[in-house]
């Protein structure tokens, strides 16, 4: 599945992950949300292998659950009084089911991180951006060359003896400017010898469009499709207030909450193969 | 979580960069402005240890100085994105990019005819300033991350617990920017002298204010 994602178009991607993305966070009934949560929690633990890492997710939920019954008094069902304050179950209930949805919100972007590098918005945006794109790309380029200068200037400094910490940071925060400007000259003289800025040219990307792409693609949208329908149709309107009403499961929400569970779980389905360049 | 103000954040960042990209900038600009972004990502790597104290502000409010408004706005927008790849992205990220940039775009327009970098006292009311505005901004997002819809009574809420962050992000603000300007400013318009950024008039001017 790893492969799977990896390999995926850039276009692909962001599809799959804006569709889930969209989803989860209109998410307005209980039952979906609940799917969403298993499904994203699956996808998680298939990257992290450690329980540990679930914790600070929960804590989000349990703040959102504790928070609304404070702000929120409406409901009929009163649990308790705090001073003068009614702490009803509906108000609980819906922090809960809001806790959740922040959490599937979180581990999705956590997911999503593993997956959309810098390269990924430079073929998608470097079209509509140029110049932007550009910058992007330096800097992020940039980014370890300095790391590896600062690393050196620093060992170069602490052999001339001692100083204090703080000065020493100025020290060579000051000097790395100056390296790094005078080293950008270096840069545009190279940009400007290459002809950079000319038109027809080409440009090198990682990504190439395949017949699995667009398979994948229209999987994704047919996906997107039925869930959305199903949303608008169904799902849209659940409430909390003043007293939550609920529906018996029938094999219609079955169905889809087993079509929720296919867009998130989708990368599973599809096959590792076999490429060149592994 | 309303996500039509979470999109709207995102898409107010959009006609800056059209902006840019009409006004067919010339390499040396893209190539000065990745190196601000570059040095404004490390510098907020180097402080990552301590959350809050960091130096991102007072580099986005100089390089506007230097730079003018729009290379602000793009150096404080790409660099929360770009840091963002290693802080852990998320719906927040839109918030940062705006609120960065607007406090480059902003510091650009106060420092037309240099009034920012002259005056002390002026670096130190913009610094506040600009650690309010971040924090308001950033809790706006809080908000809408805590509830369905945006009630002033929990906005005020999370004002007032983040109150101690906001002192903090005021008085970092403040110090980085004291220390910073006057060493990064001398070298930003050497830079700035040496890329050409200067037209004919300008250069005069600065070799008169020089004697």
């Amino acid at each position: 599945m790893k492969k799977a994602l990896k390999r995926m178009h850039p276009l692909g991607l962001l599809l799959y992950f804006a569709g889930i993305f969209l989803f989860s966070m209109w998410s307005r009934h209980p039952w979906m949300t609940g799917v969403q949560s298993i499904c994203l929690c699956i996808l998680y633990f298939y990257h992290e292998n450690s329980l540990r890492r679930i914790f600070p997710f929960l804590g989000v939920v349990f703040i959102a659950a504790i928070t609304n019954p404070l702000f929120v008094q409406r409901g009929i069902t009163i649990l308790f009084y705090i001073g003068s304050l009614p702490v009803t179950l509906e108000a609980l209930l819906y922090g809960l089911h809001y806790g959740c949805l922040l959490m599937n919100v979180l581990l999705l972007f956590s997911v999503f991180q593993r997956y959309f590098r810098c390269e990924h918005w430079i073929y998608l945006f470097g079209s509509t951006f140029p110049k932007l794109g550009v910058m992007f790309s330096m800097a992020v380029g940039l980014l370890p060359k300095y790391k590896k200068q600062a690393k050196l200037m620093i060992d170069t400094q602490k052999q001339f003896g001692k100083e204090s910490p703080i000065r020493r940071a100025m020290k060579i925060f000051s000097m790395e400017t100056t390296w790094a400007f005078e080293t950008s000259m270096d840069q545009l003289d190279s940009m400007n010898a290459r002809g950079y800025g000319l038109k027809k040219r080409t440009h090198f990307h990682l990504f190439q469009f395949e017949r699995k792409d667009a398979l994948c693609i229209l999987e994704v949208l047919v996906l997107c499709l039925i869930n959305g329908y199903g949303y608008i149709k169904l799902y849209s309107k659940f409430y909390f207030y003043p007293m939550i009403l609920w529906n018996p499961m029938g094999i219609r929400d079955v169905v889809f909450m087993i079509f929720m569970a296919m867009q998130i779980l989708l990368p599973f389905f599809g096959r590792e193969g076999s490429y060149v360049s592994d | 979580m309303n996500i039509i103000l979470l999109i709207m954040a995102g898409i107010s960042c959009v006609p800056y960069y059209l902006k840019y990209e009409k006004r067919k900038p010339q390499t040396r600009e893209n190539v000065v402005i990745s190196v601000m972004i570059a040095l404004t990502v490390v510098s907020r790597m180097i402080f990552a240890a301590t959350p809050g104290f960091k130096p991102v502000t007072a580099m986005v409010i100089i390089c506007g100085m230097a730079f003018g408004k729009e290379s602000g706005f793009l150096c404080g927008s790409l660099s929360a994105l770009i840091s963002n790849f290693f802080f852990g992205q998320g719906p927040w990220t839109t918030f940062q990019m705006i609120a960065w940039g607007v406090i480059g775009w902003l510091s650009g327009i106060w420092n037309c005819h240099r009034f920012l970098e002259r005056h002390r006292m002026m670096q130190t009311i913009f610094g506040i300033f600009a650690g309010i505005f971040f924090s308001m901004f950033m809790d706006i997002w809080t908000v809408l991350a805590a509830g369905d819809r945006f009630q002033w009574i929990r906005y005020i809420a999370v004002l007032g617990t983040s109150f101690p962050v906001t002192v903090e992000y005021c008085i970092s603000n403040v110090i980085f920017l004291w220390i910073l300007t006057p060493v990064l400013l001398k070298k930003l318009h050497r830079v700035k002298y040496k890329y050409g950024f200067y037209k004919e008039s300008e250069i005069q001017n600065l070799t008169i204010n020089q004697n």
